[in-house]
């Protein structure tokens, strides 16, 4: 009896040892892959991915002000913090990597998202048109990827197909090819997207119509910029904020339509919202990382009447700290006027003590766009192609106005009237990221910033050439990938 | 491989079952007698066994047994740790017989991973700790146990906080960024990591398995060898109830390794560098003279720092009869910290049964612990900011601050500056986070001995843990960027169900002078992980805590996750030995991972060793100066996939968070990995030479083993162009190697009636060398691991990664000197007096990052120990000492109390003042402050436990029913050589939780300072 017992315990043994197949496929329960991604809401959230990058995780790129320190830090309307080596124009491999990596995760999740919405049938999409409007999101998002690493960085690789092999490594493209690629996707964006989105942090037509106005700045084709800007007038969408001008910096005035296009924050997590507040506010005011500001040189042209000197401003009395307060002026205490477009007392005006418990994070905007920038460069189209003109009077005098300033004085020659108009930008768009192109396209790049390094008494100013007009390209870039040339200051 | 499993089963079962007991040609007899030790003492439960047969008995309490027998039969007495007998039954009816002692430690029967094998027999490096071997003391974890007590095994704390961390290196480094933890197998069972859930008075032997021949048959996971601990067992015959009470205190060793300076040196120091600046001064001499005069000197130090204390009770009952003993245990282990609110609890339950049946033909067996941890932590670390309290005084906390910030006069509180200072230690106070963790591990398995010699075994086990973690942040909480916001609150939930399968089949035969034993396995592992959590904040009150997260107004985003992964394997092993002369093992595993990429799911891991026992050959007969020489060597392959999960496949995630409208979010999808079809495991390939000898009968035993490991395909994070849009993507590439020298010795000094002094002393010797890494286009290293320790210092790299040069190797510059006043530098023109000037190392008389060098290397080059063991009557005294030699520790504390003007290294700062001062007055700049200032040598000896011990005389005390009754007391981390001027050499601070130890060891930064501890305890038996 006991030996049928084991024989049966043996034949049960035995089979346990035949269950045992397994192919040892691995099952990823909280991720998806590309055969999963078909639907519409699918299309959505691959084009939200691609704006997600923008602020990439809350720290870079859009997110702490870098691409601000990087355009207007640098340039003679920001001081990015007395000693920074990027301020006083030691550049390192390292100053602009952040946005090189950032900008191109987002073009790779911009090519991945193209490559599947357009694989997408166009039954699962709910209207007729929202598929190719998705498209036009994640092609303008692409578009201004490659605007800001073109101007950061001159010709870069263009890249237009997802990343599959992680061995075909890119070489520069000519930038006239990168810029004639940038225009064709933009204007395709400009026909399928709609002048008004239901966010207002999403890319819209007259946001393609801006930056397709940008980038004939860039290179000075006015004829066209006339085009898009008038484009841009004409959608009737946007006016400029008629309240007191710091306060469009609001978070309760997040969603005015002055603004183009914004990277918007959710004020709530870390991870959901941009740093600015930090990277903006010294320490000690109100409890920021950075010694940033505008340098006296800019506050002194702000007349006393200046709207802007809400944003701009050299008053400490609303100081955290006593020990600042007792300073007085920012002047005494650091040497510059505090830039508060982005800074703690800007946050809700609501609840202004709110600091302390909102630390983290804040729900401000990053502006791309606004349509007050758009005016001045209506203005200075128009000044380029036909002179100093009624339109152009009336498109900067629009600007003045809101700022409560007279009209500029009448007969002004062209070239006095564009030097008004680059002042009249640096005062209005500080700390929003086009100072230098402003410079370059006005030519006075070099020798503005050449003399602004000696003005601001750093020890042995560098005399800055055309070589500075781009950063030296990452590092890891040039170690990885040996088919990337290098910039300039590279070597 | 499966099928061929089954033809195996098949043809067991055809040959058809073993015959039970003898045909009784022969008359049976009755015998019995007693069986003693040689002191004439009765031996309970030794196996009396007829030979070439299954009939047999176990002596009861008194040593007596009684068996039916063939008159012509013999007789076989085993007991473990005696020398077995045989007799000739002779037509005797009693047989008394008296069992030697068995010393000679060679005999030990020794796991070695789906098997035993006796110690003398092995051809592998393993390593064998039984309960005598272990550390005593206030033990808390496994590590612990064994730290010190062998060769090639190197155990350091991570962080001394309760229930905190090692480092545990089997023979070195083999890789840069794979786990190089060894894994553990307890009770058969394999596992990553041992997390606090075994109970170290549990166990009843530790074995480590070192080179390719005793790892292979574990595969994949054997290249950073393998732990088998093997928890106690009840014993025939004999019930055993042993208690062990225990109450320990500890201190922190040194606090006074760190000088803090005092208000006054703090406000003139300070006063200093704003008058250097041409900036106001901070601190009037009225104003300093009245902050001593209320305040006086706050060391913040010791105000944080507390004395800790252990308590550990122990039951273990140990139970059995002929053919099913049991062992049932339970205990509780607390340690309250050094730091407040730091505190570890174990609460533990075992039971471990054996049931035999069917002529023991069958043989069912459970082992299941069950462990309940409860750990109190705050941050240690470096990352951690302000919940480091650490971190807060060697950064931030003033001297003149009183610690009684809640008691402030108004005219105290103007005279700090107009506002209230927030304490450095609101850390303490302001944070709860707590630890909660459930593991249960149950192995159960059945055995079958289908035919003589051959057994079938299954078994079947499975790992559960379930961990919850606790934070709350105080609303009035100044800590800023945290883990948690002021007001904060979060729950984690982790889980893991780790479920195996293993079946296996043994043959084990001796015909003449060959001996066989032949194994063969399948085994199928499964490991579920899923983790959860949930949070809120702006809560109306800090009553609720984390206990009632609906309370707070705004949810915090929940998070979970999933992960599974399978090993599947096929395992063979056959050893066979030619006249206990000559021994062969060969040993083949075949893994197959669902980590894998899909073109290499499937792995080989053969190894094969020789052993010869030189002392057994003719020639060596008539000696008496060697009794025990065997000879050992191996070759083989073994294998790592401590990897995470999901690295092979192309993903995409749903985790990337926006808001397009400034109110809602929306979740946006990405592409996450780009995935390598390619991924493998990392291959060792390693050979190892060995000999054991015994000298003077094996009165001194010397163990020698040399190794060399080359480990190859390691797993690397390939950095790709940030131009394609991924980081990175993981594959295999790069080689490193260690080889090293083992030497274990072991004398008795000393034997005789009342006394006895056993020396052991272990001495290891690693050398790592990285032999091929991967490289991007024109760079000739690396970087390792890097560090920004507080805002005011850049991130740096500190360690680097270089063929020819060890893991783990410190990388910076090196200091030249201060520019003094009217001096200019010809290598640094820039340099102005008061700046630090550097060697120019690549000799371009420029300095750049060209000039860093190799600075020192984390890990230890030699590890010693050290115990003599005295014995007089019923005292027992052993002393322990370890060693470590030839490794650095880069002392982070310094240049921080430095740069913040806290520490004594603050005064060695250069100025126009002080032209003699050493430090440079601006600082180091940029990622200067990595440089040789920072490296100490951390080599150390140190008198790690010494213990006394007393047997109290229960048989003249008349308590009868107590078999032994002991008092002991211990002190552990007595005392330290060193020149180290940090609180500890043995210390590896984590930056945050992904520091990768295999590169970054050897940072001291605001880690939790070792203990001295000193334990009183009483053994009890009955």
């Amino acid at each position: 009896m006991k030996y049928l017992k084991i024989k049966i315990l043996s034949i049960l043994l035995a089979l346990t040892f035949v269950s045992c197949e397994n192919d040892l496929t691995e099952e990823l329960k909280g991720s998806l892959s590309a055969n999963t991604l078909v639907s519409e809401s699918d299309a959505r959230a691959l084009v939200d991915g691609i704006y997600n990058q923008m602020l990439t995780g809350g720290w870079f790129y859009y997110g702490s002000g870098q691409m601000v320190k990087l355009n207007d830090g640098i340039t003679d309307v920001m001081v990015e913090g007395r000693t920074s080596n990027l301020e006083q124009y030691h550049w390192t491999e390292s100053h602009a990597d952040m946005v090189w990596s950032s900008a191109y995760v987002l073009i790779n999740r911009a090519n991945t998202a193209l490559e599947l919405i357009e694989g997408m049938d166009e039954s699962r999409f709910a209207s007729p048109g929202a598929k190719a409007a998705l498209m036009g999101e994640a092609l303008f998002l692409r578009s201004l990827a490659y605007f800001d690493l073109t101007g950061l960085f001159g010709a870069v690789p263009l890249r237009l197909e997802a990343t599959k092999d992680p061995d075909e490594l890119p070489g520069r493209t000519p930038i006239g090819q990168v810029y004639a690629q940038l225009i064709t996707d933009l204007e395709t964006a400009a026909t399928d997207l709609p002048p008004v989105q239901d966010g207002v942090g999403k890319a819209t037509r007259g946001a393609a119509l801006t930056l397709l106005a940008k980038i004939a700045f860039r290179q000075k084709a006015w004829s066209s910029a006339e085009e898009y800007i008038d484009q841009v007038i004409d959608l009737g969408v946007y006016d400029l904020f008629q309240g007191q001008y710091g306060e469009l910096f609001y978070e309760s005035n997040r969603k005015d339509n002055e603004f183009i296009f914004v990277v918007m924050s959710l004020g709530a997590e870390y991870n959901k919202s941009n740093h600015h507040i930090k990277f903006f506010t010294p320490w000690g005011y109100d409890t920021g990382w950075s010694e940033t500001g505008v340098p006296l040189q800019i506050y002194n042209m702000l007349d006393p009447s200046d709207a802007r000197n809400d944003v701009i401003e050299n008053d400490l009395s609303g100081a955290y700290y006593a020990y600042v307060r007792d300073y007085g002026t920012a002047a005494d205490w650091k040497g510059f006027a505090l830039l508060t477009k982005y800074s703690g007392f800007r946050r809700d005006v609501t609840a202004p003590n709110s600091i302390w418990a909102n630390y983290a994070s804040s729900a401000l905007n990053q502006p791309v766009f606004r349509y007050a920038d758009v005016l001045l460069m209506k203005a200075e189209v128009e000044n380029e192609l036909n002179g100093p003109t009624g339109i152009a009077y009336d498109a900067i005098n629009a600007v003045r106005d809101r700022a409560g300033l007279e009209g500029l004085p009448t007969g002004l020659d062209q070239a006095a009237f564009r030097t008004s108009i680059l002042n009249e930008r640096a005062l209005e768009l500080v700390g929003e990221g086009h100072r230098k192109d402003d410079l370059i396209r006005h030519g006075v790049f070099e020798s503005t910033m050449t003399q602004y390094l000696v003005d601001q008494n750093y020890p042995n100013p560098v005399t800055v050439t055309q070589d500075y007009r781009v950063y030296p390209i990452p590092r890891q870039e040039l170690d990885l990938n040996p088919n990337m040339e290098p910039n300039p200051l590279n070597k | 491989m499966a099928c061929l499993m089954c033809l195996m089963c098949g043809i067991a079962l055809a040959e058809g079952f073993p015959k039970a007991g003898l045909p009784a040609e022969i008359l049976d007899i009755s015998v019995s007698g007693k069986v003693t030790d040689s002191k004439g003492e009765g031996l309970p439960g030794v196996s009396v066994v007829v030979k070439d047969s299954n009939t047999g008995t176990i002596t009861d309490v008194d040593g007596n047994y009684r068996l039916e027998v063939p008159d012509n039969a013999a007789l076989i007495f085993s007991y473990v740790g005696f020398m077995t007998r045989e007799v000739k039954v002779n037509y005797r009816s009693v047989i008394n017989v008296a069992l030697e002692e068995n010393l000679q430690e060679l005999d030990e029967v020794v796991v070695i991973g789906y098997g035993t094998q006796q110690k003398k027999d092995l051809t592998g490096a393993v390593s064998s700790l039984g309960e005598e071997d272990f550390n005593i003391g206030s033990i808390s974890s496994v590590e612990q146990l064994v730290q010190g007590r062998t060769t090639g095994i190197q155990i350091s704390t991570q962080s001394a906080e309760p229930g905190g961390n090692f480092v545990i290196r089997v023979r070195g480094n083999n890789s840069i960024q794979n786990d190089n933890q060894p894994i553990y197998v307890v009770d058969g069972f394999p596992m990553d990591n041992l997390d606090n859930s075994i109970n170290p008075s549990n166990i009843k032997s530790i074995e480590v398995l070192k080179d390719a021949s005793a790892a292979a048959i574990y595969g994949t996971r054997g290249a950073n060898g393998v732990i088998i601990i093997t928890t106690k067992q009840g014993k025939s015959g004999v019930v055993n109830i042993d208690y062990n009470a225990e109450y320990g205190q500890q201190v922190v060793s040194n606090l006074d390794a760190y000088d803090f300076l005092g208000t006054r040196e703090f406000t003139e120091n300070d006063n200093l560098i704003q008058r250097v600046n041409g900036a106001m001064e901070m601190y009037s001499p009225a104003r300093i003279d009245s902050l001593e005069q209320y305040f006086g000197s706050t060391n913040w130090l010791k105000e944080a720092f507390r004395d800790g204390a252990t308590v550990n009770h122990q039951l273990g009952i140990s139970s059995g009869r002929e053919n099913s003993q049991v062992y049932f245990s339970a205990g509780y282990f607390n340690q309250q910290g050094v730091v407040p609110n730091t505190e570890f609890s174990r609460y533990n339950t075992r039971i471990n049964l054996n049931q035999k049946m069917f002529d023991d033909k069958l043989t069912f067996g459970l082992n299941t612990g069950i462990t309940y941890t409860k750990t109190n932590f705050l941050g240690f670390n470096a990352s951690n900011l302000q919940t480091n309290i650490l971190r807060n005084i060697f950064a931030d906390a003033r001297p003149f601050v009183p610690n009684r910030l809640d008691n402030l006069t108004e005219a105290e509180i103007e005279l700090l500056g107009g506002t209230r200072p927030i304490s450095p230690l609101q850390t303490i106070e302001a944070s709860e986070n707590e630890a909660k963790s459930m593991y249960i591990l149950s192995t159960g398995f059945v055995e079958l001995e289908l035919l003589e010699g051959l057994k079938i075994k299954a078994l079947g086990g499975s790992r559960i843990f379930n961990g919850k973690e606790y934070g709350y942040l105080s609303q009035e909480s100044h800590i800023v960027a945290g883990t948690l916001q002021p007001g904060e609150a979060a729950l984690t939930n982790n889980q893991s169900y780790d479920l195996l399968f293993e079946g296996t089949i043994n043959y084990q035969k001796r015909l003449g002078k060959h001996g066989l034993n032949l194994l063969a396995g399948y085994t199928n592992q499964k490991v579920i992980y899923e983790s959860f959590r949930a949070g809120a904040r702006e809560f109306t009150t800090n009553t609720l805590g984390w206990n009632a997260l609906q309370a707070g107004a705004i949810p915090t985003t929940p998070s979970s996750g999933i992960s599974e992964r399978v090993l599947i394997s096929y395992l063979s092993r056959a050893i066979y030995d030619y006249d206990d002369r000559y021994l062969f093992t060969l040993t083949f595993r075949r893994d197959g991972s669902s980590k894998f990429g899909a073109n290499n799911k499937w792995a080989n891991f053969p190894a094969a060793a020789v052993g010869w026992k030189v002392h057994n050959e003719a020639f060596m007969s008539g000696q008496s100066l060697l009794s025990n020489l065997k000879l050992r060597a191996s070759y083989g392959i073994t294998g790592s996939e401590r990897f995470r999960v999901g690295l092979a496949q192309t993903q995409f995630q749903a985790n990337a968070p926006v808001t397009l409208d400034g109110d809602n979010q929306s979740i946006g999808t990405v592409p996450s990995v780009l995935g390598n079809n390619n991924l493998q495991w990392e291959e060792t390939t390693q050979m190892d030479l060995g000999a054991d000898i015994g000298l003077f009968k094996d009165r001194i035993i010397l163990e020698f083993d040399y190794y060399v490991k080359n480990t190859d395909k390691l797993i690397v994070t390939k950095s790709l162009p940030p131009s394609l849009g991924f980081g990175s993507i993981i594959t295999n590439v790069g080689q490193i190697q260690n080889s090293g020298i083992e030497i274990l010795l072991s004398s008795n000094n000393v034997t005789s009636k009342n006394f006895s002094w056993v020396t052991d002393l272990n001495v290891s010797f690693n050398s790592n060398e990285i032999k091929e890494v991967l490289l991007p286009e024109g760079s000739e290293f690396l970087e390792g691991a890097d560090l920004k320790p507080i805002g005011q210092l850049d991130r740096a790299p500190y360690t680097i990664i270089k063929k020819g040069i060890p893991i783990n190797s410190f990388y910076g510059y090196k200091v030249r000197g201060v520019l003094q006043e009217g001096e200019t530098d010809a290598l640094q023109p820039a340099a102005v007096p008061g700046d630090a000037l550097y060697h120019d190392i690549d000799g371009d008389s420029t300095i750049t990052a060209a000039d860093r060098t190799i600075l020192g290397h984390g890990f230890p080059k030699y590890l010693a120990g050290l115990t003599n063991t005295l014995t007089y009557k019923s005292f027992r005294l052993s002393f322990f000492f370890n060693g470590v030699f030839d490794a650095d520790v880069l002392n982070i504390n310094r240049e921080i109390g430095y740069r913040t003007n806290r520490l004594e290294s603050a005064l060695e700062r250069w100025t126009p003042e002080t032209p003699e001062g050493t430090r440079p007055f601006r600082n180091h700049s940029g990622q200067y402050w990595v440089n040789d200032e920072l490296v100490e040598d951390a080599s150390f000896i140190r008198l790690k436990n010494i213990a006394l011990s007393y047997d109290l005389p229960v048989n003249k005390m008349g308590l009868k029913f107590v078999q032994n009754l002991r008092l002991y007391a211990s002190a552990s981390n007595l005392y330290t050589w060193t020149n180290y001027s940090g609180f500890d050499p043995e210390v590896s601070s984590r930056v945050n939780a992904t520091t990768n130890l295999n590169i970054g060891s050897g940072v001291d930064l605001y880690s939790y300072p070792i203990q001295k501890s000193y334990t009183v305890g009483v053994k009890v038996k009955f």
